[in-house]
């Protein structure tokens, strides 16, 4: 892959926002390494589209800096910041054709006619559009007009690249087909993205890195698998993706830390405490949390879940629903600790149905350890959390 | 469900025609042979039109008119426009303040304007000056392209302000080149209401002129309590079709900001 332009670096340092009383952005540092391509996913309101506003410049901070390639562009004119930007409504022109559309920032930049006529051919042909350069925006379709909004963005290769959910106005189908478009033309201009979005799928299909947001603050920052394997929470644990979240407390035994579930009579097994050994969690009530494709669920039908393989444990646990995905067969799951969702391939999926009781089990070693401090609602998991730092556990190794 | 219906429409058509018809009296007058106002007018001439281009204080009153209520549109059109954005860009009271305040010449009534101005000219001495009138009538119309413009503002994306800034352009480019096109027919339907307020006030027009400056509409009053004869029917009909062209303009600017949906 060659690379036209050179990503830019981008440095935010404790920026807080706040708007009168209400703060909308509190202490977020982070660090975007040149050509990275970067995710802010939160919920609406948990302060990524507020953070995305003060590096475009449409909000001041009210401290903190902001440093595009250690250049401090705090308080510097959005004009002169040398940024491009693709908008969720699009934001064409509309009195514009789409390739005067695109030459906009080119005549803005003081490019030359020859210049903006073949860097308007390039960026089109970029995105596949070259046929429609006459074309009023009104005449397209929200596919294509978001094609020509990342046209105009990319025409005078742009450093930095900002997007604000800029696929959420579209059907799913297109949504896919732009995704790919979107990785492909980051790979191709070697761009520094910063991409807001409140779609868990869409962040950890596209992203190098996910910046995790609620309330205002960063709650995580790390690659996508990092962050679904090893939440830091239980907000980021419940919003990236399924799992099964169980309630129980870290206490100190003979060998260190253990984990032990709160209803351990739950156990498959007949009685006994279930507890597995963790490393560095706080002592005292917490959680844990296990994606649904790392537990396996078993009618109970004399051999029980849990027994065998060493390394794994297993409880109880009533089926309380059955979705047919096509790949997958998701079960939500309700049992004394808590519950959630388990996933099993299609081809391999136990024909259960709602009210029965299962068995369920896992490697201890794929079980996450969060400090507990959620509000509970349903079994599915399905809820907002105000979750704490947690610590780390076992799986480790 | 039929009878209905036609009922509708006789309804329409018998207020419809009381709306208009006084005005299409004037028509026919203006073509009398006889000098005389009554109707039904009797046989076909051209000779009060004749009349009108032939007599200077006519003739140069329409001119005069044309002139004034053009730079009037003009003033209005960027003045009520700068506005209109400005008051889209200030929150609450202040904003509803401001804008009675822009909006309140088309509520206060034009003879109490019209002494007001009369008093404060007389000692400026634009008492029956071009300056004076584009004063005047400025401020009448200012309003209608606020209004106007408002609207087209209230239903402006200012996303593409902000996208205008990300590609590089400076607050007053992206102005220029963005917000003011996205807002044209706004604009171009305010202009063609300030140039119609513009071209046919009488009230306040009649306490700034002078003999050596009238509108038409003011010599057609004057004419009207001297020598009553179809001229003024003729001046009547001119009147009326410069102010339907631009009736017509104001509203085919309307469709231009439907049509780009």
């Amino acid at each position: 892959m060659t690379s036209r332009g050179t990503g830019a670096a981008l440095r935010l340092t404790e920026i807080c926002k706040r708007f009168g009383s209400v703060a909308a952005a509190t202490d977020i540092s982070l660090d975007v390494a040149p050509g990275e391509f970067v995710s802010l996913l939160g919920p609406s309101g948990s302060g990524k589209t507020t953070t995305l506003n003060m590096i475009a410049g449409f909000e001041e901070p009210t401290s903190g800096r902001i440093a595009i390639n250690d250049r401090d562009v705090t308080g510097i004119p959005i004009h002169r910041r040398n940024i491009g930007m693709v908008f969720q409504g699009y934001a064409l022109f509309p009195h514009l054709t789409v390739g005067k559309n695109v030459e906009y920032p080119l005549r803005q930049h003081g490019y030359g006619r020859d210049a903006r006529r073949e860097a308007v051919a390039r960026a089109l042909e970029t995105v596949s559009l070259s046929g429609l350069r006459d074309r009023m925006p009104a005449q397209l379709s929200g596919g294509q007009r978001q094609r020509v909004a990342l046209a105009r963005a990319i025409a005078y290769d742009p450093p930095l690249l900002l997007m604000d959910e800029p696929l959420s106005a579209l059907d799913k189908a297109l949504r896919e087909g732009l995704q790919f478009e979107i990785r492909r033309i980051h790979r191709e201009l070697g761009t520094t993205v910063v991409y807001v979005t409140h779609d868990q799928d869409e962040a950890l299909a596209l992203s190098d890195r996910i910046v995790v947001f609620n309330d205002g603050r960063v709650q995580q920052v790390g690659a996508p698998s990092e962050l679904y394997s090893r939440p830091a929470n239980d907000f980021v644990s419940r919003f990236l993706g399924e799992s099964i979240h169980l309630r129980g407390a870290v206490r100190e035994s003979g060998r260190g830390l253990e984990f032990v579930l709160e209803d351990s009579r739950a156990d498959v097994s007949a009685g006994g405490e279930i507890s597995w050994p963790v490393k560095e969690a706080r002592l005292g009530a917490a959680q844990t949390m296990i994606r649904p494709e790392n537990v396996t669920l078993a009618p109970l039908d004399g051999t029980s879940a849990g027994e065998g393989a060493p390394g794994t444990t297993g409880i109880r646990a009533v089926v309380r629903d059955v979705v047919y995905t096509g790949h997958s067969v998701k079960y939500v799951v309700e049992c004394p600790s808590g519950g959630g969702v388990v996933r099993m391939s299609s081809s391999g999926a136990p024909n259960v149905s709602p009210g029965q009781e299962v068995g369920l089990s896992w490697d201890i070693g794929r079980a996450r350890v969060l400090g507990e401090r959620s509000v509970r609602t349903e079994a599915d998991g399905a809820q907002v959390a105000g979750a704490v730092q947690s610590g780390e556990n076992e799986e480790r190794r | 469900m039929n009878r209905s219906r036609i009922v509708l429409w006789v309804a329409c058509a018998v207020i419809g025609l009381w709306l208009i018809a006084p005005t299409l009296v004037v028509i026919p007058l203006s073509f009398n042979e006889q000098r005389s106002l009554a109707f039904p007018p009797q046989g076909f001439s051209l000779r009060w039109y004749e009349n009108f281009f032939s007599d200077s204080q006519w003739f140069g009153g329409l001119l005069n008119s044309l002139q004034i209520a053009v730079l009037v549109a003009v003033l209005a059109t960027v003045l009520g426009t700068l506005a209109a954005y400005g008051l889209s860009k200030v929150p609450g009271f202040r904003e509803a303040f401001g804008r009675n305040i822009l909006v309140s010449p088309m509520i206060i009534p034009s003879v109490v304007f019209g002494v007001g101005l009369y008093a404060v000219f007389l000692n400026l001495g634009l008492v029956g000056t071009l300056p004076g009138f584009l004063i005047a009538h400025t401020v009448l119309s200012v309003p209608y392209v606020v209004v106007t413009v408002g609207s087209t503002l209230a239903s402006f994306d200012t996303q593409l302000e902000q996208a205008a800034w990300v590609c590089g352009a400076s607050r007053a480019r992206a102005f220029v080149t963005v917000t003011v096109p996205a807002l044209l027919p706004g604009i171009l339907s305010g202009a063609f209401f300030a140039f119609i307020t513009s071209f046919d006030e009488v009230i306040v027009s009649m306490f700034i002129s002078s003999p050596y400056l009238q509108t038409l509409p003011v010599r057609m009053f004057a004419g009207m309590q001297r020598e009553v004869d179809p001229t003024i029917a003729a001046a009547a009909t001119l009147i009326m079709i410069t102010t339907t062209a631009a009736a017509i303009g104001g509203i085919l600017s309307q469709q231009l900001r439907r049509r780009r949906r």
